[in-house]
């Protein structure tokens, strides 16, 4: 009962916040300089070409009244038109939300598989060759550009052993699946060295604090002691932070769609921003807070899990 | 321990930097324009001719092979189609797709220098201009089968006319009315005279459209859903993904288009459609940087193609704030620009310096008396010093698109050049849009922009810098009243020889007034598989896909 009615809290909370965000990224976007119009027709446009377009577009009304129609429709499920596709913003973000999804699952689950096991070996073998080894991966797995690595996947696995597609997005979910593969181990290098060194400086954290002692004292098997005392509790800061990386990841990695030619959710962003698409930008803006803060709602609520001690 | 570990980290990094440069057959992410020795460009590539028929064998030779050809062709682009519709269409971004399903009356010949009919067998033009006719290609039909009716050509042109969202509306407006008075003959009245009419029947806003279809597929789905008589219809449109074509049945050429399948990749990364052809998921690879080609030409299963381009890389300066607001200054920095240096180094030789906006493809109407001075860096700092500066202590800043390498590259080479003759030039790279609102408010000084021309009469171009209201004389700010009262002139003009003379002269005041400083007109470059046959593109940019054939 105490947890429906912070989770209903803290669902309400979400209005302000969001209505806040609405009102933000309305004004932000018209604050920088360009012209949608002006942007759309390129920079031989005939001047009456622009002005007759901005018409059309609706740019010039009132801005409190720009404000309010796009209001009126979000709340009635209507996220707009695109200023530069002509088409409804909800036939162009659903296709391309499946896609940054799926990278983003992908991308986790391999952080997942390959962080969790090295950083706890590392933080068991602390200060030994394996633990050192480990660390130094990291490091370079972070200090490498994901362009790069991307690229030279796609040399490797791609041109040279034809194992997957060199970029673009397959047509069956075979296709789709393997086409993510790429993309997904290049993504998850950052986030990987960022949980595995995460997760072996809990495990060795945990592992001299004096229950782990007295579990051990008490004749609890080495395995039980590994999974239940330091491992459970080394994972409750490293699944938050797998929790946060994962809501950054939803933003859409503009690098890795771009290298990769997926038409993923962080390209709609950044193209809709070059284009001045207001509708796109603000519909995205949107739901990417809504992400984030249902994100942050269940990494809190996670945390109650992993550890007991924390109450709702 | 420390130092094994340091030694391993090392030896990580020179690894990965090895792999990463990998050998000269490997490819390499593409590096920015750095000084080259020019290549020379290759000559444009002549259309291949299918293989003949393998002949019979004889008993004392052996047979040999008939070659096959694969059914599907794909073509890596960097951008998608925005619209699909000729009348929403914004310019080769749209064209480059639109031109395998619609045609035109006319169209430039691959090398612009004349008309060709398409849809059009023969033409003629009324004394008074005002009254065009066309004998139409018998049976034209299109894609699904229907006859392409005297309404349909009506409907098309006066959408092409009054649809208020076109941005081309400027090469239709003229158009008064539009009839069938007799079999395969279309007859179109203009309003009033205008001599470029000719050239912009070849525009994309002017094609035949079914109206039945648009009736029935409604305004919003026409965007996605185009029915024309080109060679080709359109099966599937998966924005920024692929679109894939197939063979119209009904097209009036019989065999053509030779292949019957088209597909478009969409690759938004150059390094990645790079590896797309090395790795044979695409065929051809259009307008790939010219820093690429090298790596093209390396590959034992890929070669470049270049073709020449009405592509013009233009300087503009801002002609009413400091520093250019002087002639004097504009005169001099004449003189210490080195366009062939700026081709050589931005363009690796794929381009040529010229001195007037208008394309040399454009014959008569293109001055060739204009030349730009012999390089002279001490000159052009006399001329400096004698209007009144001292060089070294006078400078100024470009503004180029942060998003297109080759402008920053073109202001690099310029900054150097200018600061042999004491004026020190700053390069500031902007967003497209925010460049776009900098130069449409007049309140940059300089900016590199570029101009193609499709057709074959510089009446574009002429409109878009001599007509003040359209664009402040192309972002100079230069407002010369008789240079603008020439123009209109000249698209009244009916007699060749004078409209001839008349946009001579206009190029000559152009040239004079130093703003509007012409660079280079660069090739278009493409990366082709050694499987592809009878690759041409226009100097407007259009690919003969209908003639593109791919060996098995």
């Amino acid at each position: 009962m105490a947890q429906l009615n912070y989770l209903f809290k803290r669902l309400l909370q979400m209005i302000p916040v969001l209505f806040f965000v609405t009102v933000l990224i309305f004004t932000m976007i018209r604050l920088i300089p360009g012209d949608p119009a002006r942007t759309l027709l390129g920079e031989m446009a005939l001047e009456e070409d622009v002005q007759r377009l901005r018409e059309l577009m609706g740019l010039n009304k009132p801005y409190t009244t720009q404000y309010f129609i796009w209001m009126k429709g979000i709340l009635t499920g209507d996220l707009g038109r695109s200023l530069v596709y002509k088409m409804p913003v909800k036939d162009m973000i659903l296709p391309r939300l499946r896609i940054t999804v799926g990278l983003t699952f992908l991308s986790m689950i391999f952080a997942v598989i390959l962080s969790f096991p090295l950083g706890y070996m590392a933080g068991k073998n602390k200060d030994k060759f394996g633990d050192q080894f480990i660390r130094v991966t990291a490091l370079a797995a972070i200090s490498m550009p994901s362009f790069w690595v991307g690229l030279l996947l796609m040399i490797l696995f791609g041109v040279k052993l034809h194992w997957f597609p060199v970029g673009g997005w397959g047509e069956t979910p075979a296709e789709q699946f393997r086409s993510l593969v790429l993309p997904a181990l290049t993504s998850c290098l950052m986030t990987t060295a960022l949980l595995m060194r995460n997760l072996r400086n809990s495990v060795v954290d945990i592992s001299i604090l004096d229950y782990v002692d007295f579990a051990r004292s008490k004749g609890i098997t080495e395995t039980r002691v590994s999974t239940m005392h330091i491992l459970r509790n080394a994972l409750i800061t490293t699944v938050t932070l797998l929790m946060m990386r994962m809501a950054w990841m939803l933003g859409g990695s503009v690098i890795i769609e771009t290298v990769f030619s997926l038409p993923g959710m962080g390209k709609l962003m950044i193209d809709s921003i070059f284009g001045r698409d207001y509708a796109v930008v603000q519909v995205l803006v949107l739901a990417f807070s809504l992400l984030v803060i249902l994100m942050n709602l269940i990494t809190d609520i996670l945390y109650s899990f992993l550890d007991p001690r924390v109450a709702l | 321990m420390k130092k094994a570990l340091a030694l391993l980290l090392a030896a990580l990094m020179v690894v990965s930097l090895m792999a990463g440069c990998g050998s000269k057959n490997e490819p390499a992410p593409a590096a920015p324009a750095t000084p080259a020795t020019p290549s020379t460009p290759s000559t444009p590539a002549t259309p291949a001719t299918p293989a003949t028929p393998a002949a019979p064998a004889t008993p004392a030779a052996p047979a040999t092979p008939a070659v096959e050809y694969d059914d599907t062709i794909v073509i890596g682009e960097v951008t998608d189609a925005l619209y699909m519709s000729p009348w929403e269409a914004l310019g080769s971004q749209d064209t480059k797709y639109q031109n395998n399903i619609y045609e035109h009356l006319v169209t430039p010949a691959y090398d612009g220098s004349k008309m060709e009919g398409q849809l059009a067998e023969s033409w003629e033009i009324s004394e008074d201009g005002l009254t065009y006719t066309f004998k139409l290609r018998p049976n034209l039909k299109f894609s699904d089968g229907s006859d392409v009716t005297e309404e349909d050509w009506q409907w098309s042109f006066y959408r092409a006319r009054d649809y208020q969202g076109s941005n081309a509306l400027t090469r239709s407006e003229m158009i008064d009315t539009v009839s069938m008075p007799e079999k395969d003959t279309l007859v179109i009245t203009l309003k009033y005279a205008c001599p470029p009419f000719i050239s912009y029947c070849s525009s994309y806003n002017l094609v035949v459209a079914s109206k039945k279809h648009f009736e029935e597929v409604g305004e919003e789905k026409f965007i996605e859903s185009p029915m024309g008589t080109g060679p080709y219809f359109m099966t599937e449109w998966k924005r920024n993904e692929h679109m894939y074509f197939e063979a119209n049945p009904y097209y009036w050429n019989e065999g053509e288009p030779k292949t019957k399948y088209l597909k478009y990749n969409i690759v938004s990364d150059e390094n990645t459609r790079y590896l797309q052809l090395q790795g044979g998921t695409i065929d051809l690879a259009p307008m790939i940087p010219n820093t690429m080609m090298a790596q093209v030409e390396a590959d034992p299963n890929l070669h470049g193609e270049t073709f020449p381009s009405t592509q013009i890389r233009t300087m503009v300066l801002n002609t009413t704030i400091a520093p250019f607001n002087d002639p004097k200054l504009r005169e001099a920095l004449r003189y210490a620009t080195d366009k062939q240096e700026i081709a050589n180094i931005v363009a690796l030789g794929y381009a040529k310096p010229v001195a007037s906006s208008i394309p040399s493809a454009h014959g008569d109407f293109f001055n060739k008396n204009i030349k730009d001075p012999e390089v002279d860096y001490e000159k052009a700092k006399q001329m400096l010093i004698d209007a009144g500066y001292t060089p070294g202590q006078i400078g100024g800043v470009i503004n180029v698109s942060a998003t297109q390498a080759i402008y920053t590259d073109i202001a690099t080479v310029l900054k150097s050049q200018w600061a042999k003759a004491g004026f020190e030039l700053t390069i500031e790279p902007l967003e497209s849009a925010t460049l776009s609102e900098k130069t449409h408010s007049l309140s940059h000084q300089a900016c590199i922009y570029q101009w193609t021309d499709g057709g074959t009469d510089p009446a574009s171009l002429l409109g878009f810098i001599c007509d003040y209201t359209e664009s402040s004389h192309w972002y100079t700010g230069l407002d010369d009243k008789d240079l603008e009262a020439m123009y209109w002139d000249s698209q009244k003009e009916i007699n060749y020889e004078k409209r001839v003379e008349l946009i001579n002269k206009m190029q000559e005041i152009i040239y004079a007034e130093h703003c509007i400083i012409p660079i280079f007109q660069a090739d278009y470059t493409y990366g082709v598989s050694d499987k592809i046959q009878g690759l041409n593109v226009s100097n407007g940019n259009r690919v003969n896909t209908y003639q593109l054939l791919k060996t098995k």
